[in-house]
């Protein structure tokens, strides 16, 4: 393409689309921002921008509050537990299903497609988790879930690209089909993984409903209900309300809003860099079939 | 006997030697697929045998079977209609599931057909993972920015009250839960839902713009005639599958956001079955609320579909 002067055109949509990522950053640099700042100016909501003054207090009182810790923890329990069943239930239905030759393909296609227009809805669901008493159990909110059909079309979607001819002659060698799928197909499917990594991730870290609604006992709960706690129904934590008589700790209990929802954040923060190259081919995947 | 002539009995017979050599054939396929299998029994196709409850008088410690069956067997999905509730609940569902496709459905569109003007490449890329971003972010966490920047001595009322108006409680005013809620959704997916139209515009056949350039043409003339009836099949498809999935309102979202001073524009028939259901355990009459607004759902889906497979052409399924 040849170089030509920016027309009035180019600078209107170049100043759009720089709004565009201010609106989209705005909110974390300001949290961000409140996160950091020294006390007395975020209980008085001067931070605009930039962190006014400078402290970490807050961080390190987060680092001492137990509520904290403990969800802080459940939240990477369920995560990590939950991802690792979910991609590979995932994977390996999506492997079954691939299969050209297999007698129930077409069956069962339907059996788990069917699911996404028609479901019990909201009420029949808590009933069975807790028939099967589930209730205040942590596999309460990684089980109902586990398997989420979207991302097992895509991910079967991707299967089916794979040729089947690399399966045959390994078959021929011999080969059964936990073979063939973890020694052929496993490693060709490194950025499916990755895709379906971060959709399960992502979801189970970001929860909060299932929880809400199936787990009672407070030291199971995840991050995402002790924020809810503490940011929607604006419930001081049981700690800083007993420690709560010193004039400093009424001063940070403001600003631990800000720096619980970085620290919650955090994780995603880390892993956003690395998968994000991934994400674009995990949606168009599941765009061509869906 | 019938059942015992011949022919049946090889045709039967024949059946059963398939079924035997196919299990025995894919025997570790089915193995690696069973767990999979169970999940969906239990916690897909249980629950949507559970959906009788909304015509029996659930009781949690007699379990689904062995409730009563209510007397008349429709009294649950009666008092739904004759319910006080009822109209408002109608009303917030059809107009939030409406401005929700009005705004978050072009806005992508137009975001995506932008990005692909800009001149600057390193622009367009800070452009695009940034706007990717909320996407990932918990709705809890966004709710509670939202609430935070909005509360009466938040940063949007400070600015307000500089300019000499009165502070607004926004979450406590019935007259902004929507333009937040609807508000909130196109700054949390824009970006995301944008993704697809990329690709579609990427998929375009660069040779077309090289002869339109040829033939005088300029951005817009690219823009209208090239662009967008290109990206129409994508953006026709995504519209179908919009509308289908319309009046699924989640009710997460809306829990969060809503209190006691907003119900009035702010409570959906999901919302109403999870405060019923769960939070009142009139089992049975949220049973009844929440088949009947999946019914609904499935036949605008089914109607969706209809219509523009007979219009043009395309359709999911």
């Amino acid at each position: 393409m040849k170089k030509t002067r920016w027309t009035l055109g180019d600078v209107i949509i170049a100043f759009v689309m720089i709004m565009a990522i201010f609106i989209t950053l705005y909110p974390f640099i300001y949290v961000l921002s409140m996160s950091l700042s020294e006390p007395k100016y975020v209980l008085s909501k001067q931070v605009v921008l930039l962190p006014k003054g400078f402290s970490i207090d807050s961080y390190r009182m987060i680092l001492q509050e137990q509520t904290v810790l403990t969800s802080f923890m459940n939240s990477i329990w369920y995560t990590v537990v939950g991802t690792l069943l979910s991609v590979s239930l995932t994977f390996s239905a999506g492997y079954v299903l691939s299969r050209r030759s297999f007698f129930l393909r077409r069956a069962l296609s339907f059996f788990m497609t069917l699911t996404m227009f028609i479901n019990g809805g909201l009420i029949p669901l808590y009933i069975v988790v807790c028939q099967l008493g589930l209730y205040n159990s942590r596999w309460a909110i990684i089980l109902p879930y586990v398997v989420s059909t979207y991302n097992l079309i895509i991910c079967r979607s991707f299967l089916e690209s794979i040729p089947e001819s690399m399966a045959e002659s390994a078959r021929i060698d011999g080969a059964n089909d936990w073979i063939i799928m973890l020694r052929i197909y496993l490693p060709l499917s490194s950025s499916i993984i990755a895709v379906l990594i971060l959709f399960y991730g992502v979801g189970y870290w970001n929860s909060y409903f299932a929880p809400l609604i199936f787990l009672s006992d407070k030291a199971l709960q995840p991050i995402q209900l002790y924020l809810r706690s503490i940011l929607i129904t604006s419930q001081m934590s049981s700690a800083s309300a007993a420690a709560g008589v010193g004039v400093e700790r009424a001063l940070m209990n403001e600003q631990l809003k800000y720096s619980t929802i970085v620290v919650s954040c955090f994780p995603i923060a880390i892993l956003y860099p690395f998968v994000q190259r991934h994400f674009v081919k995990g949606v168009m995947i599941g765009a061509v079939k869906a | 006997m019938l059942a015992n002539h011949p022919a049946r009995v090889e045709k039967r017979q024949n059946a059963l030697s398939r079924l035997g050599y196919n299990l025995s054939k894919d025997k570790h396929l089915l193995l690696i697929i069973l767990p999979t299998v169970l999940f969906y029994l239990l916690f897909c196709y249980w629950p949507m045998y559970g959906v009788v409850i909304a015509f029996k008088d659930f009781n949690i410690s007699l379990g689904i079977l062995g409730s009563d069956w209510a007397n008349p067997l429709f009294k649950h999905f009666s008092s739904m209609v004759n319910s006080y509730y009822f109209p408002r609940l109608l009303r917030n569902t059809l107009i939030i599931s409406v401005e929700q496709l009005l705004f978050n459905f072009p806005l992508p569109i137009i975001f995506a057909l932008l990005l692909n003007e800009v001149r600057s490449k390193r622009l367009k890329l800070v452009a695009q993972t940034c706007s990717y971003l909320p996407h990932f972010i918990s709705m809890v966490v966004v709710v509670g920015i939202m609430m935070d920047l909005l509360s009466t001595d938040g940063l949007v009322n400070q600015l307000v009250v500089r300019m000499g108006g009165a502070a607004i409680p926004f979450f406590n005013e019935p007259d902004y839960f929507r333009t937040l809620y609807v508000g909130s959704g196109v700054w949390q997916e824009f970006g995301w839902n944008s993704i697809i139209y990329l690709a579609a515009i990427a998929a375009v056949d660069t040779q077309q713009y090289e002869a339109s350039i040829v033939d005088g043409a300029g951005r817009w003339k690219q823009l209208w005639y090239i662009t967008l009836p290109s990206i129409a099949p994508t953006i026709i498809t995504l519209l179908i599958i919009n509308m289908g999935w319309m009046l699924n309102i989640g009710y997460e979202k809306i829990i969060l956001m809503y209190n006691r001073a907003t119900y009035e524009t702010a409570d959906v028939f999901s919302s109403y079955v999870y405060r019923k259901g769960l939070l009142d355990a009139q089992y049975s009459f949220a049973g009844a609320v929440g088949l009947a607004n999946s019914a609904v759902n499935i036949f605008i889906l089914l109607l969706t579909n209809a219509i523009s497979k007979r219009t043009c052409d395309i359709s999911i399924f």
